[in-house]
């Protein structure tokens, strides 16, 4: 039987290999005409604690890591002891015959002891090897082509010594000579039609949607899980003419980009929780001060330093509520890389049409992990909406006039006219404080009351600007599962699953937190019975989502927070528990 | 109290930090904490930015300092210790402490926790005049993040986010002075060391733990894995730090300059660079070796002018 669905897995030590070896795995299937799902789970010292990667290919476009695994590449014993218990009957298991096996009984595995740091170290006098020859037992294993995988591990090592790269392609060899002798059953995997679609991390294709939306200006502080945005646009925004700077730190980091968006660029900053603590004022400023900015969180496990590399949805309330005053912005929240890109494309128009911050709030499973996609949503018809501007000419009508330029000008619409330092004809004038419409401090308090409802009245439309929940399912189903972000792959399959069953499920995925659609979700779920899962221990979607409802009864919370996203099977046990127990 | 240490008494000293973290091997910071800690005869206390050491020191369930150690967010060692050291003084001052008890209070960050955003908080700390001991190890980049360019990153350096390439050639920036930023403080003791020359490590520890006030100690810190060389070259590449003259061996004390090591032959700095892949694709760029070389001269030169000259 020809195999469309396949999850390996590879677990050794940060630093050995393991990531490499998946990863060029995972190029391999997409080539193959597979989509990939990567899951990375690793430390936050760069080597030597517990890491690894899972990669799950299906002939069908998936979102989420699967509950089991096929097959287990395992480098050291405690590897071998966290992870096998994950391989499904009839799984796979590659170990190194050097460990101590005593105590492991394998399930209803093939179970493989097999040489792999001997022959590494008899012929290339170092251990790393290792991981090579493990992909080479890999491939003949799966009866993936010798040449498949030769020509993504050049791919992956260009630009490195022949000597390497020689000895690399030996250690390969090696791998499929050994699995020859070794393996008894070997699955035939699939090939798929497409073999040329992008297999892009979430960071990616932020980085890409920024440089596509007309960004020409990112000023960052090195942070997991969003550095890859900075250093992506650190080699490739200087191409497109704009400018990328690593700053001192993140405080400097937002307010340099508050600078730039003034001067008239599109400015963006990127940065993770504990950044965003120290970058909350200037949120406040940005939005006291009407000056667009977008600003990307990847969200990590905290409070504080937390668990820097791994993921959560744990800032919806800071990202949702931080600042002091009413500090009003819009935030976004993707799920896949397509999105990561077409939501930051959409945050520049918004930033700039409404005057105000928009945050996109992603995840580190999303953020730092690649999925095989058939486009990047980009094309020409997509515009670069810029908003109110304040023309050459206008901007001379107010000399010709004798007027001071008016940067807060009272409109119905609540938007005023942005101009840029320099224009000729007035004095841009900004300012934090209340003020009065041409920008001067308001003691008075003459136009407060009129300056708040200005504010308040620019956000009364941003709803028909921003992404709506997606629906899946029948809407005649009983119950509804909600979530965001990373949750997608799992809500999807888990509905799948419990539909089989009769259980009548559907899911809501909301993709936009602020302003949130509160009568779509309320006509969606008002007679169900309500799931809500996120990746946190406060159910902060619940409560944010519970001036809905207000004290609905039957709405049920699902929570994880131990760095990793959920899995379908998670779900499907926890919701059969609750309805058991409680409907 | 003497004034050095051997490497065996050092080595039999039990206050050092313990074998069995996670730091890469031919990491430096291990060797240079074991000194700070074994230096000094007097209980310790650490305050201890997020970073590479923070990281690799104290995963459970084992830690690998014998001494009370906090870890703070990245840009606050200085002033949480400051805070520390405060309320040391304030329980003397109510007796539950002695009052000639004492007690070194050490404050660890990494270039990016100490040039960059930390800054603020050392400058603070230094200026309110706190009796503590600030110890830099400058990696020159952030390493724990991945190798992102920092304000002590040298000229040239390629890092990920001031790539080697088409358009750059490295870092276009030099790095910040920070001993001299340090000492626009009119601290007591400002210092720079290196591993290779451990002697004169240990002294500058062991003399600053008798100092009343602020102190500041910049260790040169290579890192296999952000600079490019071999495991086994650690000591060696911070040794042609030295030699070169790029990381001068020197202190300033009651603002007194001093250079405390003179190489008889001072070897061209090509010689160290070349050494690194962080530097590999200057090969064959003479101008901008040169650029270097006139850069390090230049510093060089200066402080032999300021030798024994005392500046405030």
């Amino acid at each position: 039987m020809k195999i469309k669905d396949v999850s390996v897995r590879i677990a050794g030590l940060a630093g050995d290999g393991s990531l490499l070896a998946g990863e060029i795995l995972a190029f391999t299937l997409k080539r193959r005409g597979f989509y990939v799902v990567s899951v990375k789970d690793f430390p936050s010292n760069i080597r030597g604690l517990p890491t690894n990667l899972t990669i799950r290919a299906n002939l069908e476009r998936i979102y989420s890591w699967g509950d089991h695994i096929d097959s287990l590449i395992a480098f050291e014993p405690s590897a071998l002891k966290n992870h096998a218990g994950d391989v499904r009957n009839g799984g796979l298991i590659v170990v190194d015959e050097e460990f101590d096996l005593k105590n492991f009984q394998p399930n209803d595995v093939y179970f493989y002891s097999v040489p792999l740091r001997k022959i590494a170290r008899d012929l290339f006098r170092r251990e790393i090897f290792k991981n090579v020859i493990a992909l080479g037992f890999l491939g003949h294993a799966f009866n993936i082509g010798h040449d498949e995988l030769r020509n993504t591990l050049i791919f992956y090592l260009k630009g490195k010594d022949e000597k390497i790269i020689e000895a690399n392609i030996k250690a390969l060899d090696e791998g499929y000579k050994l699995a020859e002798k070794f393996v008894k059953e070997r699955y035939e995997i699939e090939r798929g039609s497409d073999s040329n679609r992008y297999y892009l991390s979430g960071n990616e294709a932020v980085a890409l949607g920024a440089i596509a939306s007309g960004c020409r200006f990112f000023s960052a502080y090195p942070i997991t899980p969003s550095t890859e945005v900075l250093e992506f646009l650190a080699k490739y925004l200087p191409k497109y003419g704009g400018v990328t700077i690593q700053c001192e730190d993140e405080i400097s980091s937002i307010n340099m980009a508050i600078g730039a968006s003034f001067a008239g660029l599109r400015a963006m900053t990127a940065t993770s929780g504990p950044g965003m603590d120290l970058k909350t004022e200037a949120l406040s400023l940005a939005s006291m001060a009407e000056i667009p900015l977008v600003i990307y969180h990847a969200q990590r496990a905290g409070p504080s330093t937390g668990i820097p590399t791994k993921t959560s949805q744990e800032d919806i309330n800071h990202i949702l509520f931080a600042g002091h005053g009413d500090v009003s912005r819009v935030v976004l929240v993707p799920s896949t890389p397509e999105e990561s890109f077409e939501f930051t494309f959409k945050a520049f128009n918004i930033a700039e049409k409404y005057q105000l911050p928009v945050i996109i709030l992603s995840e580190q499973a999303i953020s730092q992990n690649q999925q095989t996609i058939d486009n990047i949503p980009y094309n020409e018809n997509l515009d670069w909406e810029r908003g109110k501007i304040l023309t050459d000419e206008m901007a001379l009508q107010y000399l010709t006039n004798g007027k001071s330029y008016q940067r807060y000008e009272i409109k119905d619409d609540g938007i005023s006219f942005r101009g840029f330092p320099g224009q000729r004809g007035v004095i841009v004038r900004y300012n934090s404080n209340e003020k009065t419409p041409d920008g001067f401090i308001d003691e008075e308090c003459e136009y407060r009351d009129e300056m708040v409802k200005k504010r308040i009245r620019k956000l009364e439309n941003i709803i028909n600007d921003i992404p709506v929940p997606e629906f899946y399912g029948k809407e005649s189903a009983k119950n509804i599962l909600i979530g965001i972000g990373s949750s997608l792959g799992a809500m999807k399959e888990a509905v799948d699953r419990l539909n089989e069953e009769n259980y009548g499920f559907s899911y809501l995925r909301i993709r936009s937190l602020l302003p949130l659609h509160e009568d779509h979700i309320y006509s969606l779920t008002k007679d169900k019975n309500v799931f809500i899962c996120e990746l946190n221990s406060f159910s902060q979607l619940r409560s944010y989502l519970s001036r809905i409802w207000g004290r609905k009864k039957n709405v049920f919370s699902i929570r994880k927070y131990i760095g990793l996203p959920f899995k379908p099977l998670e779900l499907v046990k926890e919701i059969k528990r609750i309805i058991k127990k409680e409907i | 109290m003497k004034r050095i240490i051997s490497l065996k008494e050092l080595a039999e000293r039990t206050a050092g930090l313990a074998s069995g973290h996670r730091a890469c091997a031919g990491c430096s910071f291990p060797s240079i904490i074991r000194m700070v800690l074994g230096s000094s005869d007097y209980p310790v206390v650490v305050s201890n930015a997020t970073g590479c050491l923070e990281v690799v020191s104290t995963i459970y369930p084992y830690s690998s300092w014998p001494c009370s150690w906090i870890h703070v967010a990245f840009e606050n060692a200085a002033a949480v210790i400051s805070g520390v050291e405060s309320a040391y003084k304030a329980l003397k001052r109510r007796g539950e402490i002695p009052q000639d008890k004492k007690i070194v209070f050490i404050a660890i960050g990494g270039d990016g926790g100490t040039y960059d955003i930390g800054l603020q908080a050392l400058s603070g700390a230094l200026e309110r005049g706190h009796d503590f001991l600030y110890l830099l190890y400058d990696n020159q980049a952030y390493m724990n993040t991945g190798i992102q360019r920092s304000s002590a990153t040298p000229f040239g350096a390629s890092t990920t986010t001031s790539p080697a390439g088409k358009y750059l050639f490295g870092k276009v920036q030099d790095r910040k002075e920070i001993i001299e930023i340090v000492a626009a403080h009119r601290i007591p003791y400002v210092a720079q060391a290196s591993i290779s020359h451990w002697g004169d490590l240990i002294k500058k520890l062991r003399k600053a733990y008798e100092i009343e006030g602020p102190k500041f100690l910049s260790v040169i810190a290579p890192c296999v894995i952000g600079w490019g060389y071999k495991e086994s070259e650690t000591v060696e590449i911070a040794r042609l730090a030295v030699e070169t003259c790029f990381w001068p061996l020197y202190e300033i004390e009651k603002g007194v300059y001093r250079v405390n090591y003179k190489p008889k032959e001072k070897l061209p700095v090509k010689a160290w660079l070349l050494k690194q892949e962080r530097f590999s694709h200057l090969n064959g760029r003479e101008d901008l070796i040169e650029e270097i070389q006139k850069r390090v001269d230049e510093k060089w030169e200066k402080l032999l002018r300021l030798d024994g000259l005392k500046v405030f």
